[in-house]
């Protein structure tokens, strides 16, 4: 293991004047699941660890207080709480059982769900459920506060837009539109505890008449970054959901996608998965959707 | 790792090669670089700062001019360097060669064969050639913009 400072800060604004005494030789570290791996691999090796083990208040899972049925999940809180919180399975199930796909409990029990997501790894679980259903996440420096919807704030491979300075304190979830069903596919063709093959989330509202009022649908593990498929939306909205249409809206993600060939699978075996479960994940929340 | 890319400058041949030819102002329009300087026996000094997923190097390195035929329009080079705190390196034989195209303007062919080694390794070559097109491609952005400013 590298040299480094190891500091524990118990309140945000510490944590805000250490980011600007040591600026890019810190990394601030939540659970820790993945930031240790990648420091023991040497990949990153920052000389200040800021961890947030003994800053309180930001592990919360609260109901929306404004009548919508979200929740706002505090970014300390555990993976593994959200997959199990009885307000999240209750408002918004499909992100209590997305969270329950990742790795395994004991990883879920450390990794937290704002370090997750600045992580940046585009072939976890959560950010095409949390893209479909329209999450923002808050980022709070010491100069204030920004709000950043989730498919803007990952950048790039590994990469995500927390500015200097800048800490990940919340992610707001919106519930399922009135009348909309969820779903979110893994394709795991290895072991149970893999990273996906191919990820796809959709929520779809059908309307009288079967049409579809409205569709959000994003894919993991296809691209450097979760990729939110606007265009497979477009496909359904105001369209009779039919199998002929819901084929054709899931063929359109074959052209945004742009996966990278790993032991998974190679790039063009990836694409081909990614419209079969893109597919499925719709025909899937269409049915969640009729038995809700 | 051997790669091929190709851009067009909006400019004539010979304007074109003479602006790549002018190796630290030309080196300027990699994205990420830092001063260049020019070492006594013949080689160019730069730094670089360039960012691959999860790992931020500073790569530290030369440029070595192996072959100039201004006639043909061809050079190359080699390029050495290496980030001793990160422990990643990258040693490239790069072939570059400037072509008449349609219009008046200049297609720049650069062939590039590259060694990763230590951290940079690990990472695979699907992300490390990603990486390279787009680096590629803001390099021939900027030396478009370079040539434009000297014409």
């Amino acid at each position: 293991m590298i040299d480094f400072e190891f500091h524990s800060p118990t309140s945000l604004e510490e944590v805000f004047q250490l980011l600007e005494s040591h600026g890019e030789d810190a990394l601030v570290m939540a659970g820790g699941t993945a930031l240790v791996i990648q420091m023991k691999q040497r990949l990153v090796q920052p000389e200040h660890v800021i961890s947030m083990h003994r800053v309180s208040g930001l592990d919360a899972i609260a109901a929306h207080s404004n009548g919508s049925a979200g929740v706002r999940v505090g970014a300390l809180c555990t993976q593994q709480r959200l997959a199990t919180s009885p307000v999240v399975q209750e408002l918004i199930p499909i992100v209590a059982e997305t969270y329950g796909h990742v790795a395994t409990p004991r990883i879920r029990h450390m990794a937290s769900v704002g370090g997750g997501l600045v992580h940046g790894d585009p072939s976890q679980d959560p950010p095409p459920t949390l893209i479909a259903l329209g999450a923002t996440v808050t980022l709070v420096s010491s100069q204030g506060e920004r709000t950043a919807a989730l498919e803007d704030f990952l950048v790039d491979y590994y990469e995500t837009d927390v500015r200097p300075g800048e800490v990940l304190t919340e992610v707001n979830i919106p519930a399922l539109p009135a009348g909309a069903g969820a779903a979110y596919l893994k394709f795991l063709p290895r072991t149970a505890d893999d990273y996906a093959t191919v990820a796809a989330a959709a929520v779809i509202t059908p309307g009288p008449g079967n049409v579809c009022q409205e569709s959000r649908i994003a894919l993991g593990a296809v691209g450097t970054t979760a990729i939110h498929a606007t265009g497979a939306e477009d496909a359904l909205r105001g369209q009779p959901l039919t199998d002929e249409v819901i084929r054709a809206a899931a063929a359109t993600v074959k052209d945004v996608v742009d996966p990278l060939e790993d032991y998974r699978g190679s790039a063009d075996y990836k694409r081909e998965m990614a419209e079969v479960f893109t597919r499925r994940a719709i025909q899937q929340a269409l049915a969640n959707a009729y038995s809700a | 790792m051997k790669m091929e890319n190709r851009c067009t400058v909006p400019a004539d041949a010979d304007t074109t090669w003479a602006a790549v030819m002018d190796i630290p102002r030309t080196a300027t329009c990699v994205p990420g670089i830092g001063d260049v300087t020019v070492d006594d026996d013949g080689k160019f000094g730069a730094v670089m700062r360039v960012r691959v997923g999860p790992i931020s190097l500073n790569l530290s390195g030369t440029i070595q001019l192996v072959e100039q035929d201004d006639e043909g329009r061809e050079a190359r080079f080699v390029v050495e360097a290496a980030d001793r705190r990160v422990g990643g390196a990258v040693k490239s034989d790069v072939e570059m060669r400037a072509v008449e195209s349609e219009g008046g303007a200049t297609e720049l062919v650069i062939l590039s064969d590259t060694t990763f080694m230590g951290r940079l390794g690990e990472l695979g070559q699907p992300i490390i050639r990603r990486k390279a097109n787009t680096t590629l491609e803001d390099f021939a952005r900027n030396l478009a913009n370079l040539v434009n400013e000297r014409g």
